[in-house]
């Protein structure tokens, strides 16, 4: 029996004023998968991040995550997903463990301590626990804003850009967790990235957007057989600077 | 009042508690936040002690109407600065960059109103 998705967009559409953000986009995410959403500036990646996570209303089309309907039923799942973004932060006055302990409570996590310990190891947030996040550097303070998105063992993660301002070395050791955790946990992972090489180690699928639309939707190993090119880099660039069609033709 | 309903009261408890809990530790961390706790309370008591001496010796109409008048100012001090904490706690998770954490979590608004306005006297 095939399992029900665990995020499903069915022709989604959203108009801000004049503006279509994202226009008639469908596709579902099975669990345990993790999937990267491309695009350029203006593509309509944040308006469908905001949609599945019950922010916004759309105009038309149906979201849902986990069997509900966003963003009307977002209450009866919003405990068993989170999200990390560089954009967004963690009270900075506030310890690591002062911050965790909070959306701890807010998540309604059991066992809080144990599960801020076992965060604290796998994160390598033990030393820093108990400084003020203020005092942390960009890379650190990237791995707090992972802890909090972990601290529910939520089964849907949203992440933006989770390894922006990580050395090369921090960000792969990142990249690894996330990858465990999905495995681990089973948990499906929505990831909007502009760094290629973490798409093309982490997903296993690529929705490309184009103007609100989706451009291509395949595996990283597909689309770069079908673009006729050796890097997602490279495809990302002829989608966002030509017509995909135009230069899935050419290649082929 | 059935379990489910018990519980969800509980869970909502609980998210508040943990609004309220986040204030307390901001509080904490912050010597002038604490020393603004402290002094104005203290400047308006030692005033109003003042006041209240002065009135109880001079106990003509005037002056029983001019302390009536400056017990509504307090009164109207405490509204004013809880309101003032309302909306600082509020602007507190904006200028943080919090805010898109906490609409992101399953506290719902009102969960949200009721622990600014708790904290907000303090």
């Amino acid at each position: 029996m095939p399992q029900s998705p665990s995020i499903a967009v069915e022709r989604l559409v959203k108009i801000y004023k004049t503006v279509a953000a994202v226009d008639g986009i469908s596709f579902s995410l099975a669990p345990g998968t993790i999937t990267a959403l491309l695009g350029g500036n203006g593509a309509g990646k944040t308006t469908t991040i905001a949609s599945i996570m019950g922010l916004i209303t759309p105009t038309s089309g149906r979201v849902s995550v986990l069997g509900a309907q966003m963003p009307q039923q977002r209450y009866r799942v919003l405990q068993r997903m989170n999200f990390e973004s560089p954009y967004v932060e963690v009270p900075m006055r506030l310890t690591v463990r002062q911050n965790l302990t909070v959306f701890g409570k807010l998540y309604d996590v059991e066992d809080l301590r144990q599960r801020i310990a076992e965060l604290g190891h796998e994160l390598d947030l033990v030393d820093l626990l108990d400084r003020p996040t203020s005092n942390l550097s960009a890379g650190q303070k990237t791995r707090v804003s992972l802890a909090k998105a972990l601290i529910n063992s939520p089964d849907v993660l949203l992440l933006d850009e989770p390894t922006a301002s990580l050395d090369p070395d921090t960000a792969d050791w990142v990249r690894g967790r996330l990858e465990r955790y999905c495995r681990d946990r089973h948990a499906t992972v929505l990831l909007a990235s502009h760094n290629m090489s973490e798409v093309e180690r982490l997903c296993e699928r690529v929705i490309m957007l184009k103007r609100g639309r989706i451009e291509d939707d395949d595996t990283p190993a597909k689309l770069l057989r079908r673009y006729g090119r050796s890097t997602l880099e490279e495809v990302f660039l002829d989608v966002a600077r030509s017509n995909g069609g135009e230069a899935r033709e050419a290649a082929q | 009042m059935s379990r489910h309903h018990k519980s969800a009261v509980a869970s909502s408890a609980r998210r508040i508690s943990a609004m309220m809990l986040r204030h307390w530790y901001l509080l904490r961390s912050s010597w002038p936040r604490l020393l603004d706790l402290i002094y104005w309370p203290t400047v308006q008591m030692v005033t109003w002690g003042f006041l209240q001496y002065y009135i109880a010796n001079n106990a003509g109409f005037f002056a029983r109407a001019g302390g009536t008048f400056i017990g509504a100012v307090l009164l109207w001090d405490i509204l004013f600065r809880g309101q003032l904490g309302f909306s600082i706690s509020f602007l507190e998770e904006m200028y943080s960059r919090n805010l898109g954490n906490i609409m992101m979590s399953p506290l719902r608004p009102f969960e949200f109103i009721i622990a600014l306005m708790v904290i907000s006297p303090v």
